[in-house]
């Protein structure tokens, strides 16, 4: 089986506000310091449910395929040190669009060079925009059946299965390859390497490919005009509860929350 | 092309009518401004409750039903109906609640339809050639302004933006619309499909007491229960616990869960990331409970307390239900 992990290298969504700011172009959101770029949760959760398959059937390859200009390497090579066959990074200035159209294409067109792909797997959306579009999207161009927010996938017979979290429950939905499927966190984490793995993804190094190469034109649906930051977290303005111990604490809150009426 | 179409799926009216009345509102905004037909389709549910309530929002729509069968995948079924109704009425700005569904039914109709989509968007403004709007992103850290250049524009609003609209009077009717769906041809295969209880809404609650990953497990989660019946709240949970499998998926709150504003949000065990903040921003007072005195939860909150929710909440509880108990025996 021959399956594709999409993955994006996004801010580390557990920055504070403060330490991200908008570039001089108003374009883009940028962290102050360098260094602060993680894979996406939800597509290292995508790379686990690829390992997982891979894990039960023989002969499974798994390819990383990243899209953007100048895509951090030393963030991407951590994921190679696990059971990851190739890595892709289709390089180039529209690699970098906030706009799921443009993307989906790429990664279509990308998905169709590579010939003899069985399975698509995307985390279900980024930190960054959190569309959850481009899964569906490339599907979509692709011609392909999507399942999207899968915590388990598996095949059955000839199917590919995933059990669809719903709201109020759990739906199993199938399709016959190929196909793309999308990923939840109820998944469960990326599994660690090994340390021969991390020993042997320092010397792994990416195919390359230009966005120019694949062919077509990405025209965006949407112009972004500008960003801005609106969230600056206050000066905290927060009444903390004093107290000896916790106990102390404790009562004393019951007794704040009561007297302001709060409760 | 030209009218708007509120598009909603029968389930998420029924366990979240508000999102609904906040996509007529957007709607009525957007109607004012370029005076184009409104249309209300409801999809999956023919004759329930929700169609009869649906026809109460204003005489001047039209309002459409879409009946879904028992075995049809959902929502690739639905699109397809939803598409096959676009050609029909060519809407230039098809508007969608932010749920599962509405999130992949944008999705795939701007992908069918080539038009433009803009998710969490928190105003939208007609110009004389344009449609622009804002949207928030990074978690709500950041809002970005867009202009959609493809019709039509699918729009999701994100909760707790747009006030709620009040029905109107009218005694206006109801219109089926019948897609020409070949089951065998669509391309995603429905089967067994598990519903747990339904869990009372987050959105809805005056009072929510949340728990997060410091909580350590599944247990702690029912003294929160005990707390929260005492005084007249609810339950939630950031991600952590529901990706551990400890709370359902029902009463996440967050930026991959629901958007709350109580008027009481104890948060506890909770850092505070941006993907969790976004949720629960609006709450009227955060009272949060951290061990950690840098969390960024306290830089929300009106009340901190530093300290192990081991030790802080036993007390906080038998203190409360003292003071319930005797503020009752003041009364009776």
């Amino acid at each position: 089986m021959n399956i594709v992990v999409c993955i994006k290298v996004v801010i580390d969504p557990l920055l504070s506000s403060t330490d991200l700011m908008i570039d001089p172009v108003r374009s883009r959101i940028v962290a102050r310091e360098s260094g602060q770029q993680v894979v996406n949760g939800f597509d290292e959760q995508a790379l686990e449910a690829a390992l997982r398959l891979k894990d039960n059937i023989p002969g499974t390859v798994i390819t990383l395929m990243s899209v953007g200009k100048q895509v951090p390497w030393d963030v991407l090579r951590k994921l190679m040190a696990l059971d990851v066959d190739n890595a892709l990074v289709i390089d180039g200035s529209a690699g970098d669009s906030h706009d799921p159209r443009v993307i989906a294409a790429i990664l279509a067109a990308a998905v169709q060079r590579l010939e003899g792909v069985d399975l698509v797997i995307c985390g279900r959306q980024a930190s960054d925009w959190d569309n959850a579009q481009v899964p569906i999207r490339l599907a979509g161009n692709l011609g392909w059946p999507c399942l999207t927010l899968a915590r388990e996938v598996k095949m059955v017979g000839k199917e590919i299965q995933v059990r669809r979290v719903l709201l109020d429950g759990w739906q199993d939905m199938s399709a016959k390859p190929p196909a793309v499927i999308t990923v939840t966190s109820e998944l469960g984490e990326l599994r660690y390497p090994t340390m021969k793995g991390r020993l042997a993804a320092m010397k792994r190094q990416p195919n390359v490919w230009s966005i120019s190469d694949l062919g077509n034109e990405f025209v965006e649906a949407t112009e972004l005009v500008e960003i801005q930051m609106i969230h600056h977290p206050k000066e905290s303005n927060c009444h903390f509860i004093d107290g000896e111990s916790g106990q102390s604490k404790g009562e004393q809150l019951a007794a704040v929350l009561m007297s302001s009426g709060l409760i | 092309m030209s009218g708007i179409m509120i598009a909603i799926y029968s389930d998420d009216y029924i366990t979240n009518e508000s999102l609904f009345r906040e996509l007529v509102s957007l709607a009525k905004q957007l109607q004012a401004q370029s005076h184009e037909r409104l249309t209300i389709t409801v999809v999956g549910d023919e004759s329930g409750s929700c169609t009869q309530t649906v026809a109460e929002y204003g005489e001047e729509l039209v309002r459409i039903a879409i009946k879904v069968p028992e075995n049809a995948p959902w929502p690739e079924y639905d699109t397809e109906a939803l598409v096959q109704l676009c050609n029909e009425l060519q809407p230039s700005m098809i508007l969608l609640p932010k749920t599962f569904w509405g999130t992949e039914v944008a999705a795939r109709l701007t992908a069918i339809l080539d038009g433009s989509a803009a998710m969490d968007i928190t105003a939208a403004t007609l110009l004389s050639d344009s449609l622009e709007v804002t949207r928030t992103i990074f978690g709500g850290v950041a809002e970005a302004r867009l202009r959609m250049a493809r019709m039509p524009a699918v729009l999701v609003p994100h909760p707790k933006i747009w006030p709620e609209a009040e029905p109107l009077p009218t005694d206006s009717s109801i219109t089926l619309f019948t897609p020409n769906i070949d089951l065998g041809a669509l391309q995603t295969i429905p089967k067994d499909r598990h519903r747990l209880a339904q869990a009372p809404d987050v959105a809805q609650a005056r009072i929510l007491i949340a728990g997060g990953r410091g909580l350590g497990g599944p247990e702690p989660f029912k003294l929160l229960e005990e707390i929260a019946s005492m005084i007249g709240g609810q339950v939630a949970a950031s991600r952590p616990p529901v990706d551990s499998g400890w709370v359902s998926g029902q009463i996440q709150v967050g930026l991959t869960g629901k958007t709350v504003a109580p008027d009481l949000y104890i948060a506890v065990g909770i850092s505070g990331a941006i993907q969790h903040i976004t949720g629960c921003y609006n709450a009227r007072n955060i009272v949060a409970i951290n061990n950690d005195p840098h969390a960024p939860i306290f830089q929300y909150a009106t009340y901190g307390v530093v300290g192990d929710w081991q030790d802080v909440l036993p007390t906080f509880y038998e203190a409360l239900k003292t003071i319930i108990k005797s503020s009752r025996e003041k009364v009776y």
